[in-house]
């Protein structure tokens, strides 16, 4: 999550200004209205709604993305304020240097060592050596996955 | 000493790429149109692969047909601020509005997907690569060549996507290339990649990335525009969003 400020005359605001390790967005937060933005509109949604809502101003209630760039915020804010939103987004990995500590978990960073030597291999133009490297990468990906989803059941039980 | 010259390389990287885009446009660019009073056809830039919007002054103008254009047409050639446009791509770039423009509007290379959009005549569109290669060596893809008013420049697929998908492309036309390295097996392995991320990724970018996110538990689903109380993103709810990218 990163929180940015509200710029004037802004209907596009461009994901990586917002957080430079932004992938794609997820859901935005208005702090100053406290509400969460709608985002089950697209295009031609706004289109019927307004055939100017790339100019309409006031308080933003919509976003949807509008590339993998930008995204558009619905109305748009006319003038500039030190209000802010919060920017919930799926981020890209860290570039990986030595000293680092991979972001997984301990014992699925052997995958990250797979996919090297898989690549390595491939560029020495081992290929099936290098499949085996790719076979254990994916596997432990799609395993690693669903632990990761199981890990977050509690989070997703339904309260009603 | 290189197996194979960075020409070569780029050849291929690029064709890889303008491939893609065409397969899943994904790329989109803006381009403010120089509006003359009385002139109703204007040239766009080859790299329009098709259009995707255009705003006059922030208002949407409607895409027609050739059958209601000619009808249009019929009644006379009134001026006014044009309400529809039709764009021939088949051979031609050019578009044509109706009713013809009736005011001269300058155009601005910057900020067209901001303060601009109020004073300018806005054509979104779906790029090929080609907008972003410059026009004297043909291969940097991060320099904006020709006329095409490119927001900086940055219009190209995610670094992290772009560059493992093209490389197994640019793989594998360069060992089908007759000489000495050209190995068919290693082409085919590289093909069978190439298919594969393209799919992958192609699915990722134009349906997961550029969707509405439709997260929230919303109150006004027919899109009725009166108030609503969005609430907190349906995963802390409890409805599942079991989907692959989540």
């Amino acid at each position: 999550m990163s929180t940015a400020s509200w710029s004037a005359n802004t209907s596009y605001y461009k994901i990586t200004d917002i957080a430079s390790d932004a992938f794609y967005p997820i859901a935005i937060y208005d702090n100053s209205s406290r509400r969460w933005l709608e985002d089950n509109v697209n295009i031609s949604q706004l289109d019927r709604m307004r055939a100017d809502w790339e100019v309409w101003e006031g308080s933003p209630r919509y976003w949807l993305p509008v590339s993998h760039e930008y995204i558009a915020v619905v109305p748009r804010r006319s003038s500039v304020s030190s209000d802010t939103f919060d920017f919930y987004y799926a981020a890209f990995a860290e570039t990986v240097v030595d000293t680092n500590v991979p972001n997984i978990i301990s014992d699925m960073q052997y995958l990250i060592e797979e996919y090297a030597t898989a690549d390595l291999l491939e560029a020495a133009e081992e290929l099936s050596k290098a499949v085996t490297y790719w076979r254990n990468y994916y596997n432990g990906i799609e395993k690693y996955s669903k632990r990761v989803k199981l890990l977050a059941k509690p989070a997703i039980l339904r309260i009603a | 000493m290189a197996i194979w010259s960075d020409e070569t390389v780029t050849r291929f990287t690029n064709r890889g790429e303008d491939i893609f885009l065409q397969e899943f446009p994904v790329l989109i660019n803006r381009v403010a149109l120089s509006i003359v009073a009385g002139t109703s056809q204007y040239t766009l830039e080859d790299s329009v692969h098709s259009i995707r919007r255009i705003t006059w002054k922030g208002i949407k103008i409607e895409p027609t047909s050739f059958r209601k254009f000619r009808n249009l047409n019929a009644i006379g050639t009134e001026q006014g601020r044009p309400t529809e446009y039709l764009y021939d791509n088949i051979g031609k770039q050019v578009i044509q509005f109706f009713p013809t423009p009736n005011e001269t509007i300058a155009s601005t290379a910057t900020n067209l997907f901001g303060a601009a959009i109020k004073t300018n005549v806005i054509i979104e569109f779906y790029t090929s690569g080609a907008v972003n290669r410059d026009t004297v060596t043909g291969d940097d893809r991060y320099t904006v060549g020709g006329s095409v008013r490119n927001l900086s420049g940055e219009a190209v697929i995610p670094s992290a996507i772009r560059d493992r998908l093209l490389r197994r492309y640019a793989n594998s036309q360069l060992y089908l290339i007759e000489s000495r390295r050209q190995n068919l097996r290693i082409s085919k392995y590289f093909e069978a990649g190439w298919k594969l991320w393209k799919a992958k990724y192609g699915r990722l970018l134009r349906d997961v990335i550029m969707k509405p996110r439709r997260l929230l538990a919303n109150d006004v689903p027919n899109l009725n525009p009166r108030l609503s109380t969005p609430r907190l993103p349906i995963d802390k709810f409890g409805e599942a969003v079991d989907d692959e990218w989540y």
